[in-house]
């Protein structure tokens, strides 16, 4: 199930930034597909699903970005994609 | 890992071909079977309201129809029905059912939606009213219908418009005797036996009411038996598909109900009007107006709220301004394939600076990826310091990470609302492009447009690096295009070309950026 989650994640964002023409670099790190994964794996499919709305939100170019991971216990398995 | 990736794709692969399937494409027609005999009509006579009960199933018997008179306009070609005194089939002249040259004109009032002029009535005393030989005479453009059935005369004036697809009308009725109350008078809109197939735009039937300034709609496939009462100031009551509509718009002093209901021989609602008459009072007059034709915005919006009779659906605010593009486009070239690719490059161009900005970081950040990936081993233990580390780099090296991802999803509320705009608008009804889209609303004849929007995805795809993938997932990525193509094969071919011309545009601006020194860092990073 993770990697199926975490597949369906990279798919939909790479989908998105092809289709939309965007070259796929995040202001945020980790990356918002990549939070969603790791919101939904420590949340649940329905707060994790919200905690990613608001993080997609979140990510506009009057915004800072920066380091904004789930919860600091995690950090170590997020790796840093474009 | 691959094996289940492998699976994990198939499993999507799966999903969304169950998904074209069985909800995008036509299901097999069903036979306009009739509906459900006396299905649970217990509630009938138990709503009381105000003392006077709830029609009788009975009166909603199917509309007689006769030999009549026929009135014709520059708009419409109407014939009237000498028993009922009411219109039995009305034609539009200027739109046809298919883009065939031989094809008939599009049937609005026929014998299966012929309740539209036809005027019911509640108490058994009038009920014959509706089923009565009719004196019909035209003076001018107004077409006069007269009874008397035992001594309470009925007059319908229908008045026709030359400019518009409006029929005035008029009701009176004179009473014999100083009976005060006569139950309901009600007009109906919908149909004899229920066909309906979301995926044909010509048999999407809906009813759709206003009241109290807002709009109550339901598919005639899903009104329930159970009368629907609405009680408030009724602005008017559609029965239509999606591109055109018959709707009573109300003008008399005397506000009726909306009532949504399911009987045996009619499926839709009425206009409820209450037929009281004050001390001394014998004669009473009601006046609508009758809208019969295209669901046009520029006509709907002398009529309040009546706009919203087009359903563009969450996005209607973008859809909105869409089509006043669109339309503008239009003046321009007449030719509504042509506006689309002039509203692709006008999006594209509002877009541009944004895709500029994160284009030229991403190349920025590309050259950048060797020392990235030697923070990532220096830091690996510590992510917040690697990522303010990483920001220095950035900063250092005047790499500007700017965009994000929610101006990218603004665009997707366009797209939506470009799908309702070309799906529901009377504008792209049968409206051509060039060589084989004859009509732009439906879907591509031979699937050019999917496949040609499939290939410049796979282009545009290859262009776009792919940072931080492994080369397994990469190549599932391919499947991407292919995906798309067959979720978007039945939509309109105004919708993929759409999609292809801002995929090409997007290839043509990536190429032009990208200098020669780069296209090697691009292909060898992963």
């Amino acid at each position: 199930m993770p990697r199926i989650l975490k597949f369906s994640l990279q798919f939909i964002s790479r989908s998105l930034h092809v289709l939309l023409g965007t070259g796929g670099v995040c202001i945020y790190q980790p990356t918002c597909s990549h939070y969603s994964y790791d919101a939904i794996q420590h949340h649940g499919i329905f707060l994790g699903s919200i905690k990613s709305l608001f993080r997609i939100l979140r990510c506009h170019p009057f915004a800072k970005g920066g380091w904004d991971p789930v919860t600091e216990i995690r950090n170590k398995r997020t790796e840093i994609r474009g | 890992m691959e094996k289940r990736t492998w699976l994990a794709v198939l499993l999507m692969c799966g999903i969304w071909f169950g998904y074209v399937q069985f909800f995008s494409p036509i299901p097999p027609p069903k036979a306009a079977a009739p509906v459900a005999a006396a299905s649970a009509e217990k509630t009938d006579g138990k709503n009381e309201i105000s003392g006077a009960t709830l029609p009788a199933d009975s009166i909603f018997t199917s509309p007689p129809s006769s030999e009549g008179m026929n009135y014709s306009t520059a708009k419409m070609e109407v014939s009237f029905s000498k028993l009922g005194g009411k219109i039995q089939q009305l034609t539009l002249k200027n739109y046809k059912k298919s883009v065939a040259k031989d094809a008939p004109p599009i049937e609005l009032i026929d014998t299966n939606t012929a309740y539209a002029t036809a005027v019911l009535f509640s108490n058994p005393e009038l009920s014959d009213l509706s089923k009565a030989e009719y004196l019909l005479e035209t003076k001018g453009s107004t077409v006069a219908a007269e009874t008397n059935l035992k001594g309470v005369l009925f007059q319908k004036t229908f008045s026709f418009s030359d400019t518009e697809n409006l029929i005035e009308t008029e009701y009176k009725l004179k009473f014999p005797t100083d009976k005060k109350d006569w139950g309901y008078l009600l007009m109906p809109l919908g149909m004899k036996e229920v066909h309906f197939d979301r995926n044909d735009p010509m048999a999407s039937w809906e009813i759709v009411g206003y009241q109290s300034e807002k709009v109550t709609r339901h598919n005639i496939d899903s009104v329930k038996a159970e009368d629907q009462i609405l009680q408030g100031p009724t602005g008017w009551l559609a029965f239509g598909n999606k591109y055109f509509a018959t709707a009573i718009v109300t003008l008399s002093d005397i506000n009726p109900d909306i009532v949504f209901t399911k009987k045996q021989n009619f499926t839709g609602a009425y206009l409820r009007y209450p037929l009281a008459l004050k001390e001394g009072q014998k004669e009473i007059t009601f006046k609508t107006k009758i809208y019969a034709g295209p669901k046009d915005i520029k006509t709907f919006s002398q009529f309040p709220g009546m706009k919203r009779l087009v359903d563009y659906g969450t996005f209607e605010f973008f859809a909105n301004a869409l089509l006043a593009i669109l339309k503008f486009f239009y003046g321009l070239v007449h030719n509504y394939g042509v506006a689309i690719i002039l509203l692709t490059i006008l999006v594209r161009v509002l877009f541009y600076p944004l895709s500029v900005k994160s284009m030229k970081s991403m190349k920025a950040m590309q050259k950048l990826q060797p020392q990235i990936a030697a923070l990532k081993v220096k830091y690996k233990d510590d992510m917040k310091k690697q990522n303010e580390e990483q920001m220095a780099l950035f900063k250092a090296n005047k790499v500007n990470p700017a965009g994000g991802c929610l101006p990218m999803l603004l665009q997707l509320p366009v797209f939506i609302a470009l799908y309702a705009v070309l799906g529901n608008s009377i504008e792209l009804f049968q409206a051509p492009f060039f060589g084989w889209i004859k009509d732009l609303s439906v879907k591509d004849p031979y699937y050019v447009y999917p496949v040609l929007m499939g290939l410049a995805m796979l282009w545009q795809q290859k262009l776009t690096p792919a940072v931080g993938m492994d080369p397994m997932q990469q190549k599932m990525m391919y499947f991407m295009p292919l995906i798309f193509t067959f979720m978007m094969i039945n939509l309109p071919s105004g919708l993929t070309m759409y999609i292809f011309v801002s995929t090409l545009l997007g290839i043509v601006q990536q190429i032009s950026m990208r200098d020669p020194k780069n296209i090697t860092a691009i292909a060898t990073t992963k």
